[in-house]
């Protein structure tokens, strides 16, 4: 009987120390792996900077203008090319044709959108007129 | 004797009983003992135990699956960012390897100069011989090297040669906001602009700086304005734009400018910033603001009519019209041909005190408000005579920053309202201070619109955007003397006029005609184009539609009438 539980006793004790141990161990190797991690993370977030102020040099209005004069046929967006939604006839299929005077069916003709900061005709003739300064004022400033 | 008494106590013996009570003494005693030290390891083991179950059973749905991390380590730079206002980097702290040497490791200093000399060409070959063979154990070769120069030498393997690493301020855009960003010494201490502002909190860094700057509102500007200067053979140019609801300036440029990276290179001109820190007299601009006054005191109103038909002569001086109309001029006649005669009568009509009270309220006669340490104090007339009081209302004898002038225009069109320019992104319109009734406001803006559609600003006119401003030509002030032909042409506008939102003001510093503007080099053929252009370019950025000059609302906004001023019998 006391035999019995002295063997238990010592085998428990064999158990728990060693379980202690190798926990303990355990411990130390994630906390190794989680330092390592640590640094890892610390130098992803030292090239995720740089990389920021890499793309903040790339995206450089500049070299965008340039890379888009070289490989874009594209240009400066114009007033009259904006329109908003409104913009649009309604109901654009009904306008396709539309009956002339004898009856017949013709192709309909779309009335051309007015252009942002259009004149009223009156004023747009008036527009035409060039300003400038007689040439002889503009010899006695130069 | 007494230490023998205490040995027995200790002991749990009595040596004045008979042995066998001694023993059944001895005996109880060890019995108790074993008794007591059997309970405290009960209680031991029960606290234990119960430790045991606490943390393996009671506790258990509410253990965190993740330990909380108190040692997470956040990358830290020695300097904070700075973003605009959308989240663009402006600035930031690169890493960077500086080369130095241990000359007292280098085996030979020729040999080792020559072979390093193939990786960093130029260096000075003497000198980096000098340096190795100084016996020193320090001795920098080369601060801030590319990662490729760092894997170069790095690969010759020369030996007592190391690195150092440090950090390094980059401007990720260069030249663009150098005037406004500032820089800093070799040590990243901020020495101008938001680096020497801010120089506390960028290094307390507590996340990125965020300005009011538009990275694509400021190239536009940039551009046009160097464009215009390169046109006008200028000696240097100032642009700015701000947001008339909340004070923030959007874009700010003065040129020429310079590399923030290497800002000691620079002539002192290219540092200077002539939005914050330049004083210019502004000419016909501060018409706005005379007319604005006269409005708002009700010492005029839109169909007043003022005397110019002669010059205007006080003490020694006398005031002419630029482009004289020689009869009587109504408020807004006055503005669409720039009458200097017909401002200063107005002026007149309110007095000084009146203009300098509003001149103080508009931040005219104090160093502007902006987060920047280059700013300027205006140069104001002492004392403040009639004579002043009527220059002053065209513009002349007193000198503000441009930035001044854009504030005061935003106050005008915005309905009144005056709030601190700024350079910080805000969340809304902070606080201001009413200086014009909405009433007032609402006239400028048609007057303003009366300029350009009638006036000297004709070459601003952006279809679609409803620009209104005001030309401003003034000759520059040169050790107190004023020198015909060097001017200086600032156009300064609001759009949408209907409902403004933004001021954009383009100053050139003299600049010189050209055959495509008849040999003018006023404000109107040389500074108005350029906003022009700034507004076509900026507009649909900043996300303002387009309208048409026909739609009844904005007609009925900017409807004026321009109507002749003539002299009235009464009057006379």
């Amino acid at each position: 009987m006391t035999r019995a539980v002295t063997i238990i006793g010592l085998l428990l004790t064999v158990i728990i120390g060693a379980g202690t141990y190798w926990v303990s161990h355990e411990v130390e190797r994630l906390e190794k792996r989680y330092a390592g991690i640590q640094s890892e993370i610390l130098a992803e977030q030292e090239s995720i900077h740089v990389l920021q102020a890499e793309w903040s040099y790339l995206n450089n209005p500049e070299r965008i203008e340039r890379l888009s004069q070289e490989y874009l046929s594209l240009a400066q967006i114009d007033t009259l090319q904006m329109a908003s939604i409104d913009d649009l006839p309604e109901n654009a299929d009904q306008h396709l044709y539309r009956l002339d005077k004898f009856g017949e069916a013709v192709a309909f003709l779309p009335v051309p959108r007015t252009r942002p900061g259009d004149l009223m005709p009156d004023e747009a003739a008036e527009a035409m007129i060039i300003d400038a300064p007689s040439v002889a004022n503009a010899g006695g400033n130069q | 004797m007494s230490f023998m008494r205490f040995s027995y106590w200790l002991r749990g013996d009595r040596p004045e009983l008979r042995p066998e009570q001694r023993e059944r003494l001895a005996i109880e005693t060890a019995r108790n003992r074993i008794f007591i030290t059997g309970a405290m390891f009960f209680v031991g083991f029960t606290w234990i135990s119960y430790g045991l179950l606490d943390a393996s059973v009671l506790r258990q749905g509410n253990e965190p699956a993740v330990a909380s991390g108190t040692d997470t380590r956040e990358l830290k730079t020695e300097r904070a960012d700075i973003v605009d206002r959308n989240g663009i980097l402006l600035a930031t702290d690169l890493p960077t390897n500086s080369l130095y040497a241990d000359a007292r490791v280098v085996k030979d200093p020729v040999e080792s100069a020559d072979l390093l000399l193939t990786a960093l060409p130029d260096l000075d070959r003497d000198t980096l011989i000098r340096h190795l063979s100084s016996r020193k154990a320090f001795v920098w070769l080369r601060r801030n090297l590319t990662p490729e120069q760092q894997y170069q030498v790095n690969s010759l393997g020369i030996p007592g040669l190391n690195f150092q690493r440090e950090e390094r301020r980059v401007y990720p855009h260069g030249r663009l906001f150098a005037h406004t960003l500032g820089f800093t010494d070799i040590d990243n201490n901020g020495i101008a602009g938001v680096e020497r502002e801010f120089d506390n909190e960028l290094r307390i860094n507590n996340g990125p700086l965020q300005l009011s700057l538009d990275t694509r509102v400021q190239y536009a500007l940039e551009e046009e304005v160097q464009k215009a200067m390169e046109t006008y053979s200028a000696a240097g140019a100032a642009g700015l734009v701000m947001d008339v609801y909340t004070g923030e300036v959007i874009g700010m440029t003065s040129l020429p400018d310079f590399d923030p990276h290497r800002p000691g290179q620079a002539p002192a001109d290219a540092r200077f910033n002539r939005t914050t820190l330049g004083v210019y007299e502004m000419g016909s601009v501060f018409k706005l603001f005379n007319t604005a006054i006269a409005l708002e005191t009700g010492s005029a109103n839109l169909n007043s009519v003022f005397d110019a038909t002669e010059p205007l002569r006080i003490a020694r001086f006398s005031i002419r019209d630029y482009h004289a109309e020689n009869r009587w001029l109504t408020v807004p006649e006055i503005l669409v041909h720039s009458s200097n005669i017909g401002s200063a009568r107005m002026a007149m009509a309110f007095g000084g005190e009146t203009q300098q009270k509003y001149l103080k309220k508009l931040g005219m006669l104090e160093k502007p408000e902006i987060e920047l340490p280059e700013v300027g104090g205006p140069l104001l007339p002492h004392p403040w005579r009639e004579i002043n009081t009527m220059t002053i209302s065209y513009g002349h004898g007193i000198a503000v920053t441009p930035l001044q002038v854009v504030n005061g225009i935003s106050t005008i069109v915005n309905g009144g309202i005056r709030r601190p320019s700024t350079i910080v992104k805000q969340d809304g319109a902070p606080a201001g201070e009413r200086v014009f009734s909405r009433k007032t406001s609402d006239l400028m803006r048609r007057l303003m619109r009366l300029v350009v559609t009638d006036g000297s600003g004709k070459k601003a006119e952006v279809a679609g955007y409803f620009l209104g401003g005001k030309t401003g030509t003034s000759e520059k002030l040169v050790n107190g003397r004023y020198v015909k032909n060097a001017r200086m042409s600032t156009f300064v506008a609001a759009f949408p006029m209907q409902d403004p939102k933004y001021v954009v003001l383009v100053t050139l510093d003299e600049p010189k005609g050209t055959k495509e503007t008849y040999g003018f080099a006023t404000a109107g053929w040389v500074s108005a184009p350029a906003v022009g252009k700034v507004v076509t370019r900026i507009a649909p950025l900043l996300g303002i539609e387009p309208a048409n000059a026909k739609a009844p609302e904005i007609e009925q906004a900017l409807q004026i009438e321009l109507r002749k001023g003539e002299r009235k019998l009464a009057s006379f």
